[in-house]
C-alpha cells in the first residue's frame, strides 16, 4: 500500500541522520550546540612568550618575544605576530624569519637518522619539553611560552637540544606581568635598557598591569581588508628590541635579543587596535617579497594562448581521409 | 572488422609507446614536488591540451581529453571544498570568511571542521587539486593520442601471459569514452534526459556495462586468435616463471618502500629492489620462451618516436635538474603569501614538450569546422 520508494527515502534519511549522530556523540554535550560560533571567545587578548633558537650553524641571536594575542588563537599566530613564518603545503614549518634561507628548496633535508628542522617545545611549565603537537593545534593561553629551537641537524624526538634559553616568561613578559619585580630580579634588563631602547613607546603602558576585562565585541574581529590592515599598520608603535646578556641560570654563551610589541590600545577600553596592529604586523611581515613579475606574466600569456589554440583546433574535426 | 583509427589515410599513426612514453614524462613533471609551482602546472596542462588538439586522428577514443578535462575541474572542486570544510586550522594568514566551527574533543585534535578559512589554505588547495587535474590531463592526452589496439600489439610477449587483464585494463578508458556518447546519443534520440541527476543514473549502469563488456570481448577475440597460446615447456620452467615473477612482486613491494623511506628497513632497500628486479626478469625471461607469437606489419619505431619520446623526456631531464638544482620557484610555498619565482629551466623545458606539436602532421582541416549537431554524425558517416 504504501510507496515504496517513498519508505526508502525515508529509510535512507534516517540511518544518515543517526550515523550523524553517532558520529557527533563522542564529542559529548557540547555536541548538542554543533555550531557554536567560536570567534566570539576571540574577546580576551592573553600575552604569549616566544623563544626562537636559530641553532648553532646561524649567527643571529636567539629571540625572546612577547606578543599579545586573541585567546582564540593558536601558537602558531600568535609566531606569526611578529615573524615571518614559511608553512609548506601540508603545514610543515619551514622557516622563521627566512632562516634557514634555502627552507623552500630542502624543507624536509636529512643527514643520515636526523633532520634539518624547526623543533617545538612547550615552555610553560619552566622547562622545555618537546611538543607532541603542532603550533597549529595549540590553543594560547596566559603564561604560555612557546619555544622553537632550529635543528641543525638534529633527532626528530625529545631528545633534540631544547632552545638555549630557559623558559622563564616573567622574564620575558615582564613589562607586561608585572613591571615593578623587572627591575629587581633582572638586573641584566635595566642595565642595558638605556642602550637598547629605540622607542620610547614601552613606558606608556609598563604602568598599566593586565587585566581581563572583556572586550566589545566591534573590536574582536580581525581585520580583512588589507588596505584597512596597511594603514593601521603604519601607526603602530615599532617594537622595542633590547639586547641584553643571558639571563641568570640559563647556559646560553651568546648575547640574547629581547623584542616587546607594544600593544597600542593596551589598558584602555579598546582592546581592537592591539590585535589590528598584530594582523598588521604579520601583514607587513609576509607582503614584502621582491620577485618580478615579469617572467610569471611573460608564462601566463603563453598558457593562455596555448589553452586558446588549443581549444579552436579542438572545435574542428580531424580530416577523414 | 576494421578497428576505427587503425587505418588512418595520408599518414602513419606514431607508435603508441611513443605518446605514452611522452605523456607519463609530462606526468611525472608535475609530480616533482608536493609544493609544485602553479604556473608550471598550468603551463604542462597548456601543452599537453595543444599537442593533443592538433596531433589527435578521428579515432573514437581521441575525444577522451575532454572527459579527463571536465575530469580535471571536478577534482579542483572537491578539493576545495574539503579544505573550506575540514581544511588545518591555526595557521596564520588572510581570513577570507569563518565557518561556524564544530567543536571536537581533545584526543580529535588533529581534526578540524569549519572554523576561519584563509587565503593561503585555499591557494594551496587549488594546486593541490591542480596538479592531479594535470596528472589526469595527461594520462587523458595519451588516451587520446595513442590507439589502446596498437599499444596492446606492442607489449612485451611475456605480459601476454596476463593478457586479459591487460587488454581489460588499458582498453577500458577508451571504451568508456566511446560508450558514454553511444547511450547518451541513443537515448537523445529517444527523447529520454542525458542531462542532470536523473540522466547520471540512466546513463552510468548501461556505459560501465557496456565498456567492461566490449573490453572483455576484445579480450576474448584475442585468446581466440592464438595471442594466449603457448607453446609446450616443461612444468618446471612453468613453476619457475610463476614463483620467480610473484617473489619478484612481492620483494619489490617491500623494497620501493625501503628506498622512499631511508630510515626503514636497516637500509636494505636498493638491495631488496635490485634482487626484485633480477627475479622479475627471470620470470619474464622464463616466461616468455612459452610464447611463439608472430607479429603482422609490426609498428615502426622511427625517427618522428624518438622525437615525441625524447621530447618528453628533454622536459622530465629538465623539471628534475631544476630540482636538484634548488632553483628558485620550483618549490613553492603559499604561506607567506607571495608571487612565485618562475626560473627559465623548467619553462623551457616544458616547452621542449610541444615538438610533437610542430613535427607530427597535423590532421586539422583548416576550413570544415565541427558541425552543430552531433547526434546525426554517425548516421550520414
Amino acid at each position: 500500500v504504501a510507496r515504496p520508494a517513498h519508505v526508502a527515502r525515508l529509510m535512507t534519511g534516517a540511518l544518515l541522520l543517526g550515523a550523524f549522530g553517532a558520529a557527533l556523540a563522542p564529542a559529548g554535550p557540547d555536541a548538542l550546540v554543533p555550531f557554536k560560533v567560536v570567534a566570539d571567545a576571540a574577546a580576551n587578548e592573553v600575552y604569549v612568550a616566544i623563544v626562537i633558537d636559530f641553532g648553532s650553524g646561524s649567527s643571529r641571536h636567539t629571540v625572546q618575544q612577547c606578543v599579545p594575542v586573541p585567546a582564540s588563537d593558536t601558537d602558531a599566530q600568535a609566531l606569526a605576530v611578529d615573524n615571518s613564518v614559511g608553512y609548506n603545503n601540508s603545514g610543515l614549518l619551514c622557516s622563521i624569519d627566512k632562516y634557514p634561507t634555502n627552507s623552500m628548496q630542502q624543507c624536509t633535508r636529512t643527514s643520515g637518522s636526523d633532520f634539518y628542522y624547526w623543533s617545538y617545545w612547550h615552555g610553560t611549565s619552566g622547562s622545555w619539553s618537546y611538543a607532541d603537537n603542532g603550533p597549529a593545534g595549540q590553543g594560547v593561553s596566559e603564561g604560555d611560552v612557546e619555544g622553537w629551537a632550529y635543528q641543525d641537524p638534529g633527532p626528530a624526538n625529545p631528545t633534540a637540544p631544547p632552545p638555549s634559553v630557559a623558559p622563564d616568561y616573567a622574564q620575558i613578559c615582564a613589562a607586561y606581568v608585572d613591571p615593578t619585580t623587572t627591575t629587581s630580579t633582572d638586573p641584566g634588563v635595566t642595565t642595558t635598557t638605556a642602550t637598547g631602547v629605540t622607542s620610547t613607546s614601552v613606558p606608556t603602558q609598563s604602568g598599566s598591569p593586565v587585566t581581563t576585562a572583556p572586550a566589545p565585541t566591534t573590536g574582536s574581529k580581525p581585520t580583512t581588508s588589507p588596505g584597512s590592515a596597511a594603514t593601521v599598520g603604519s601607526s603602530t608603535p615599532p617594537s622595542t628590541t633590547v639586547a641584553v646578556p643571558a639571563g641568570s641560570g640559563t647556559t646560553t654563551t651568546g648575547p640574547v635579543t629581547y623584542t616587546v610589541t607594544p600593544d597600542v590600545g593596551h589598558g584602555t577600553s579598546a582592546r581592537g587596535p592591539g590585535h589590528l596592529s598584530a594582523s598588521a604586523a604579520s601583514h607587513r611581515a609576509t607582503g614584502s617579497s621582491g620577485s618580478s613579475f615579469l617572467p610569471v606574466v611573460v608564462v601566463g600569456l603563453v598558457i593562455v594562448a596555448l589553452g586558446g589554440l588549443a581549444f579552436l583546433r579542438w572545435r574542428r574535426r580531424p580530416t577523414e581521409e | 572488422m576494421i578497428l576505427p583509427g587503425t587505418l588512418t589515410a595520408g599518414r602513419r599513426p606514431l607508435h603508441p609507446l611513443a605518446w605514452w612514453c611522452w605523456a607519463a614524462c609530462l606526468a611525472a613533471s608535475a609530480m616533482q614536488t608536493t609544493n609544485p609551482n602553479p604556473f608550471l602546472l598550468l603551463l604542462i596542462g597548456a601543452v599537453a591540451c595543444f599537442v593533443t588538439a592538433t596531433c589527435r586522428s578521428t579515432a573514437p577514443w581521441s575525444r577522451s581529453l575532454s572527459f579527463f578535462l571536465r575530469l580535471g575541474a571536478f577534482v579542483i572542486a572537491i578539493r576545495v571544498v574539503i579544505e573550506i570544510l575540514f581544511g588545518l586550522r591555526g595557521l596564520p594568514g588572510h581570513v577570507l570568511f569563518t565557518l561556524p566551527r564544530l567543536p571536537l574533543p581533545s584526543w580529535a585534535a588533529a581534526v578540524s571542521i569549519g572554523g576561519a578559512v584563509t587565503l593561503e589554505s585555499i591557494l594551496i588547495a587549488l594546486v593541490e587539486g591542480l596538479q592531479i587535474a594535470v596528472i589526469l590531463l595527461c594520462f587523458g592526452a595519451a588516451n587520446s593520442l595513442a590507439s589502446p589496439y596498437r599499444l596492446l600489439r606492442s607489449l612485451p610477449a611475456v605480459l601476454y601471459e596476463t593478457g586479459v587483464a591487460v587488454t581489460v585494463a588499458l582498453s577500458f578508458t577508451p571504451e568508456l569514452i566511446q560508450t558514454i556518447g553511444a547511450v547518451r546519443q541513443a537515448r537523445r534520440l529517444r527523447g529520454i534526459p542525458t542531462g542532470g541527476l536523473r540522466g547520471m543514473r540512466g546513463v552510468a549502469v548501461p556505459v560501465l556495462e557496456g565498456a567492461l563488456d566490449r573490453s572483455l570481448q576484445l579480450a576474448t577475440s584475442m585468446d581466440a586468435r592464438g595471442y594466449g597460446r603457448r607453446s609446450a615447456v616443461g612444468s618446471a620452467s612453468r613453476r619457475l616463471a610463476a614463483g620467480a615473477t610473484a617473489a619478484g612482486l612481492l620483494l619489490a613491494a617491500v623494497g620501493v618502500y625501503g628506498v622512499i623511506d631511508s630510515g626503514s628497513l636497516f637500509g636494505l632497500g636498493l638491495p631488496l629492489t635490485a634482487v626484485a628486479l633480477i627475479l622479475c626478469a627471470t620470470g619474464l625471461a622464463v616466461g616468455g620462451r612459452r610464447m611463439a607469437r608472430t607479429r603482422y606489419r609490426p609498428d615502426p619505431w622511427a625517427g618522428a618516436e624518438w622525437l615525441v619520446a625524447g621530447s618528453g623526456l628533454a622536459t622530465l631531464a629538465a623539471m628534475a635538474l631544476a630540482h636538484s638544482l634548488d632553483l628558485n620557484g620550483t618549490v613553492v610555498f603559499f604561506s607567506p603569501l607571495a608571487v612565485p619565482p618562475l626560473p627559465l629551466l623548467p619553462v623551457a623545458g616544458v616547452l621542449l614538450s610541444l615538438a610533437p606539436a610542430l613535427v607530427v602532421p597535423s590532421t586539422i582541416s583548416p576550413a570544415t569546422p565541427r558541425p552543430m549537431r552531433t547526434e546525426l554524425q554517425g548516421a550520414t558517416r
